[in-house]
């Protein structure tokens, strides 16, 4: 029985071997560590606890291990895995303990058979306790969560700017530099029209169309219940950042501009 | 399944803000000058008025008007608290009180029937009034009645 990492560094469990393919390089690994890797090659991607470790490695053997050796067998298994080209062997889960890093591939070879059976045991399938997360792919994921904002931003915008409760001011630039506002979107021809009511009005009041300046204008109600028709017009001024500071209402029933 | 929790919790946030931003925050003061005028039947009247709404919660709000009104044939000085309670609020912008008291200042002599031509934009029944407070920008604010936009005003 022997193992292959990543199809460049072979262990041997038999005599605690750890070599490189190419090369033939090889370290002997301590007993510990030995017992240490076959556990992590057997655990097929599955987080193992530090506990379960240290049972593994010593106490099944009436030795006693702690936290500090645990390190040092890690470490030391990190290292010589790492000298043999593959980087990211081990991961460890900070209060947890480790598992095989992703992608990392194990292969368990059989030579007693004398057969050429070759076992994928291990590319960490997601499994444990952290990585219950999800079982969908990476790119899944990132599409689920584009199309959960957009149906969330949609929810949100229609509860506050529809949702039957806020009117949306329709911006329109008017030629001598003020802003008309209106609270419904105007086709040409009745934007032409409160255009020309707006003129009216400033005429008749004396006001000014220039920059800094708004007016809001709606005449829109529910329907009068004394058949009445009902006009607002503001004159707002704006400070330099934009802001209305002073704003005039004038609010005709009936009838615009009937005053003298 | 911590995806789906934490993008509930997500949706909620953004509904929670959603409504807040579409509601008006309490205590609401308010301030606005308007000029009405009215036409009806050859009849016009011309009303200049400050108003200074406060709307302290559902049960406690109050409006003062200040100003003047001219008729055809006179003109009159309104300085006047009307007092509100017992009300309810509708979709986080839409208050409706019971007024529950109307108390002139010793200077004010409009006449009633006047005075309701005003307050008939901002009444729902004789005893009740709704008013509409829409946030527009920063400290803008559109005042609407039960019929139509009436003003707007900038909180204070």
């Amino acid at each position: 029985m022997k193992y292959i990492i990543n199809a460049c560094i072979g262990f041997s469990p038999a005599d605690g071997v750890l070599y490189r393919i190419e090369s033939e390089d090889s370290v002997t690994l301590p007993l510990p560590a030995q017992r240490l890797l076959l556990i992590i090659l057997e655990s097929e991607g599955e987080i193992v606890t530090r506990d379960s470790l240290l049972t593994g490695v010593w106490d099944q053997f009436g030795l006693v291990g702690s936290n500090s050796s645990l390190n040092q067998y890690l470490s030391l298994l990190r290292r010589s895995i790492s000298a043999f080209g593959c980087e990211n062997f081990i991961e460890t889960l900070p209060k947890v303990g480790i598992r095989l890093c992703e992608f990392v591939h194990i292969q368990k070879i059989d030579e007693e058979n004398n057969s050429d059976t070759t076992e994928v045991i291990s590319k960490r399938r997601p499994s444990g306790p952290l990585s219950k997360m999800s079982t969908i792919p990476k790119d899944m994921n990132a599409w689920i969560l584009i199309i959960a904002f957009l149906a969330c931003s949609f929810i949100f915008f229609g509860i506050s700017k529809g949702g039957g409760s806020s009117p949306t001011p329709v911006y329109h630039s008017l030629e001598d530099g003020c802003k008309l506002i209106t609270f419904a979107d105007l086709n040409d021809e009745a934007l032409s029209r409160v255009k020309a009511t707006l003129t009216v009005f400033m005429k008749a009041k004396g006001m000014q169309c220039k920059p800094g300046n708004r007016f809001y204008f709606d005449d829109l109600s529910s329907q009068g219940r004394d058949h009445t028709k009902r006009t607002l017009i503001t004159y707002c001024e704006e400070d330099r950042k934009g802001k209305s500071i002073m704003c005039n209402n004038f609010y005709y029933f009936n009838e615009v501009f009937s005053e003298k | 399944m911590i995806f789906f929790i934490a993008l509930s919790f997500f949706c909620l946030a953004l509904f929670v803000y959603g409504y807040h931003r579409s509601a008006v925050s309490l205590p609401f003061k308010c301030l606005y000058t308007t000029q009405y005028h009215y036409v009806r039947e050859g009849e016009s009247l011309n009303v200049h008025l400050i108003h200074d709404v406060r709307i302290y919660s559902k049960d406690s709000a109050y409006i003062l008007l200040d100003g003047h009104l001219r008729s055809s044939t006179n003109t009159y000085k309104i300085n006047r608290v009307i007092l509100l309670g017992d009300g309810e609020i509708s979709q986080g912008s839409t208050f409706r009180f019971n007024k529950t008291e109307v108390k002139p200042s010793h200077d004010d002599n409009v006449p009633a029937e006047l005075v309701h031509r005003v307050l008939n934009e901002y009444s729902l029944t004789p005893d009740t009034m709704q008013i509409d407070i829409f946030p527009l920008a920063d400290k803008s604010f559109l005042i609407g009645g039960p019929s139509s936009f009436l003003s707007i005003c900038l909180r204070y």
